[in-house]
């Protein structure tokens, strides 16, 4: 198991630069998930650790050693791809084994590494059959037989279960998160799906167009979103936004007018009088009425355009003061589009951003 | 599946005219091939031979020397395969699979080589081999082919090369194979089938060339197998047809046999599970 | 048979086939044996027939002087090579429109589902396998008027053609060889229009019948639109092939009777192998060298606003 070290390593094609200067350190053990809008470099990114891209500039380092030159045979990292890459004319077992017989491994280490792997990953059935003959989920999970029996520094993952269907894709998540409980082993995984990164990850790394956006756990991202990228990109359904200009209330206090409304801002955010500003309020975090006043304080009056039953939840779909708004109960909601109500916004729970560079102001 | 039946009907029935014309001449073949030489020289022509007759076949070989001719054709095919391969194969891999400076010149390049028909350079390919010594040599006819076929080769190559995801070989390399192992134990065996269709072709498609051969090999003990028998027709005083549809038999069953199996292949694709 | 791969749309993922970048000439290395062969065994025997055919050779081809454009003014003064121009076109035409009309209706009942399909297919496509000279030369004795088959079957059948000699008249022989030449030519042809109908998605199919379209309607209003590109590409392909294609006349009749089955290819074989003239023979092939090349060029235009549409 190993620690990698990341310093303003960049990526261009000709002139076109895909990463500019990334900087990571992945601690030993630790699950890295990599994720953003498809285009943002992160694949780039994993194929230059795995050293299947040159590295433009900057420098790797694998356990303090520098691998910017050191051909992939030679990284000891373990990769499993979005199309699985299992050779089509060999076995299952042929396939997991073929590591460790380029290694040249006495027969009897590799059967016994490939059976306990294979006990792990319920394969042990399917030794014998050619990868053509098995499920998508089993030949996701042999791509990762392939990985363990090596016992790699790291493992590499590149949207390993885009191609699954979405029950089995939970399914395939669980697995890969209590492998990586089990076997304790430095991972960094590709994907674009948000719900992949906060289940999966120790730390999220959110890349946007070739640039870190923000690093940390799932809950900080959750909770801290630093820009206005991260905030749109993590949770679903979408955040709210909608954009305002700063007015500083009798008691000092900043406030926002929004639908003919002024409310109040967290007092910690860094604004002042006449400055544009984006407000961000998860789905989760708003609250419907039918009156106007609730708790003393005012809402934004708002129509209903479209009602979505989940079963869990109700989103409903309104129009407050002409920006679309989406907010998630779970109460259950007897009401019909165009239905009138009031929207109420909480100091607490609202994320404020500079209009101007989106960068988070609270 | 009674409707299915009347459609297949239907469908043999649309197709019959092209099917008849098409196997037309080899009952044509068959039933001369096995009659003796009086009983087609006969006024009143029939279609079944009055007994099953080999002999031709033997004449064609003992007094005749086709054996000579089909000797001949097989070194020609064969050496044609094998360079046209040994020159097609790392063009095709750079092509699929490398950056090459000039790659969609040489494409071009290679398209207007395999327009250009040989008879249309006969002369100039006369005087090349004249120039060289090589008038009345099989390699001529090797190396000849092997330049007019190696085009298609290449391209047929890369498109089997291009199914062949190039996640195998990364696969392969992060699992420690180096670049040499890695085609030999992943990308080879892959492609072999794409290999073993593609020197099909050529050998196919160089058996049965005639215009190159005739002009090039004018001694008859060098004569390939169709050029011999187009001149069997000419050089005797009444043409021996039960000789000739002898040979043209022997000549053309075996090469459409192999070309009806791998015709089916090609269209079939390479199906290869290991991906989707 | 080049148009099989090269109109095929190749797969793998963008992620695949893109490039790794650096190491740029030394992969030269990987082309460089190719690029050798065709120039010495194709780009040489170039450079003579265009040499030839500016100069004054004698029949031993011994070059003895420049000609300037002095050949090409002797091939058109000749009549027979005006002859052969004309029947060339007459050929050209006749073969490639003739391969096309049954090579439609052919490919779209291959394309059906039916019993026995893949034995319909490889009969169809059988003509590939043999040689154009074996071919011929059986097609010569099918026809031959004293013994030959076709006789035999039209007179069991009871039509009056005992003893008729086909290849006797220009014209009857022209015709028999035309049959022929459609007869080779719609393997190919055949492979392409399959390949074009393969690549229509079924789903197209199912909503024009959604949208209320017969089988008819959905024939000339999605089937045939679709094929035109690839009808383009097989028509310049059989152009290229038929326009130079030798075997067939050389063996049947060998452009006689009286030239009246001579083409461009056959004139310039007698020319040059038969009556020693390599000017002349140069001179002319240079000119059908040109056509070749305008039709290729015709033909990379097409495959690239194919390759454009996909």
């Amino acid at each position: 198991m190993s620690s990698i070290s990341i310093n303003n390593l960049t990526k261009s094609y000709g002139n076109v630069q895909v990463l500019h200067g990334i900087d990571l350190e992945i601690q030993d053990r630790e699950f890295i998930v990599l994720v953003g809008p498809s285009g943002c470099g992160k694949s780039t990114l994993l194929r230059m650790i795995a050293g299947l891209e040159n590295i433009s500039d900057g420098d790797l380092y694998i356990d303090g050693s520098r691998m910017n030159k050191v051909s992939p045979q030679k990284r000891d990292l373990a990769m499993v791809f979005q199309s699985y890459a299992l050779y089509p004319h060999m076995s299952v077992a042929e396939n997991m084994g073929f590591s460790l017989s380029l290694r040249g491994e006495p027969k009897s280490v590799i059967e016994k590494e490939v059976g306990e792997a294979a006990k792990v990953l319920h394969l042990e059935d399917y030794l014998e059959r050619l990868p053509k003959n098995l499920s998508g989920g089993q030949r996701q999970r042999v791509a990762m037989g392939r990985a363990i029996v090596r016992h790699p520094k790291a493992f590499l993952f590149d949207e390993p279960l885009s191609n699954l269907d979405a029950k089995l894709r939970t399914h395939m998540r669980a697995e890969i998160k209590q492998l990586h409980q089990a076997l304790g082993a430095t991972s960094i995984y590709v994907t674009h799906d948000q719900i992949e990164a906060m289940t999966l990850a120790d730390r999220i790394v959110v890349l946007n167009a070739g640039r870190i956006e923000q690093v940390g756990t799932p809950l900080e991202l959750f909770d801290k979103p630093m820009t206005k990228f991260v905030a749109g990109f993590i949770g679903a359904p979408t955040m709210n936004f909608f954009d305002g200009v700063v007015e500083i209330g009798e008691d000092q206090t900043p406030l926002v007018r929004f639908g003919g409304v002024s409310f109040r801002m967290p007092q910690n955010a860094r604004v002042e009088r006449n400055m544009p500003v984006t407000i961000g309020i998860r789905p989760q975090h708003l609250c419907v009425t039918s009156s106007a006043e609730r708790n003393g304080s005012q809402g934004v009056r708002a129509s209903i355009e479209l009602i979505e039953q989940t079963g869990c939840e109700t989103n409903l779909l309104l129009d407050v003061a002409g920006a679309p708004f989406i907010v998630q109960t779970k109460n259950r909601f007897h009401a019909h589009a165009p239905d009138k109500l009031y929207v109420h916004l909480d100091t607490e729970t609202m994320h404020v951003f500079d209009t101007a560079n989106e960068q988070r102001l609270n | 599946m009674p409707r299915k039946v009347v459609h297949s009907v239907l469908c043999w029935l649309g197709l019959s005219p092209l099917l008849i014309v098409v196997l037309f001449p080899y009952a044509t073949m068959l039933s001369t091939a096995l009659k003796q030489k009086d009983e087609i020289f006969q006024f009143e022509t029939k279609w079944l031979p009055d007994t099953l007759y080999f002999g031709n076949f033997v004449e064609l070989f003992v007094d005749r020397g086709f054996g000579r001719a089909i000797g001949n054709s097989l070194y020609i095919s064969i050496g044609a395969t094998l360079v046209s391969l040994l020159v097609a194969l790392p063009a095709a891999y750079a092509l699929s699979r490398l950056r090459i400076p000039g790659q969609s010149a040489f494409r071009t390049y290679l398209l207007v080589t395999q327009m250009i028909s040989p008879i249309v350079l006969i002369i100039g390919l006369f005087r090349l081999f004249a120039y060289l010594g090589m008038i009345n040599d099989l390699n001529a006819l090797v190396f000849a082919h092997s330049a007019f076929y190696m085009a298609f080769a290449v391209w047929m190559l890369q498109s089997y090369f291009d199914t062949i995801p190039k996640e195998l070989e990364e696969a392969a390399w992060m699992d420690g194979a180096s670049r040499l192992k890695s085609f030999w134990r992943v990308f080879l065996p892959l492609c072999l089938p794409g290999i073993a269709v593609t020197s099909l072709f050529t050998f196919v498609n160089s058996w049965n060339e005639y215009a190159i051969s005739l002009t090039i090999l004018r001694e008859g003990s060098l004569q390939t197998a169709p050029v011999k028998i187009a001149f069997l027709t000419g050089t005797l005083y009444e043409t021996e047809w039960n000789i000739i549809m002898a040979a043209t038999l022997i000549a053309t069953v075996p090469v459409a046999i192999v070309f009806a199996s791998i015709q089916s292949y090609l269209i079939r694709g390479l199906s290869l599970g290991g991906v989707k | 048979m080049s148009a099989m791969t090269s109109s095929k749309p190749t797969p793998a993922t963008t992620k695949a086939t893109r490039p790794r970048p650096g190491q740029g000439f030394s992969n030269l290395a990987f082309i460089l044996p190719s690029i050798l062969l065709s120039f010495v065994i194709i780009g040489y025997p170039i450079f003579e027939v265009v040499r030839m055919a500016v100069s004054d050779v004698n029949r031993f081809g011994k070059i003895q002087g420049f000609e300037g454009l002095g050949n090409f003014f002797k091939v058109f003064e000749d009549p027979i090579f005006i002859q052969s121009t004309y029947q060339t076109i007459i050929w050209t035409v006749s073969v490639v429109g003739g391969t096309v009309l049954i090579a439609i209706p052919v490919a779209i009942i291959l394309n059906e589902d039916f019993h026995g399909r893949s034995i319909a297919r490889t009969i169809v496509l059988l003509p590939w396998a043999v040689s154009l000279a074996m071919t011929a030369l059986v097609w010569r004795f099918v026809v031959n008027g004293d013994f030959g088959t076709l006789n035999l079957a039209l007179t069991q059948l009871g039509l009056p053609f005992n003893n008729h000699p086909w290849l006797a008249t220009a014209t009857s022989a022209f015709t028999i060889e035309i049959l022929v030449g459609i007869l080779v030519s719609i393997p190919f042809t055949v492979t392409i229009i399959l390949g074009g109908l393969t690549s229509i998605p079924v789903t197209l199919y199912e909503a024009a019948a959604m949208d209320g379209a017969t089988k008819w309607q959905s024939l000339t209003r999605i089937t045939i639109p679709m094929l035109k590109p690839f009808l383009q590409i097989a028509i310049v392909l059989n152009v290229i092939y038929v326009f130079n294609s030798f075997p067939i006349i050389w063996i049947m009749t060998n452009g006689g009777p009286a030239n009246g089955t001579d083409i461009l290819i056959t004139y310039v074989y007698k020319q040059a192998f038969a009556f020693g003239k390599l000017d002349i023979a140069a001179a002319a092939s240079v000119m059908m060298f040109l056509v070749l090349l305008g039709f290729s060029v015709l033909y990379l235009f097409m495959t690239r606003q194919l390759a454009e549409r996909n």
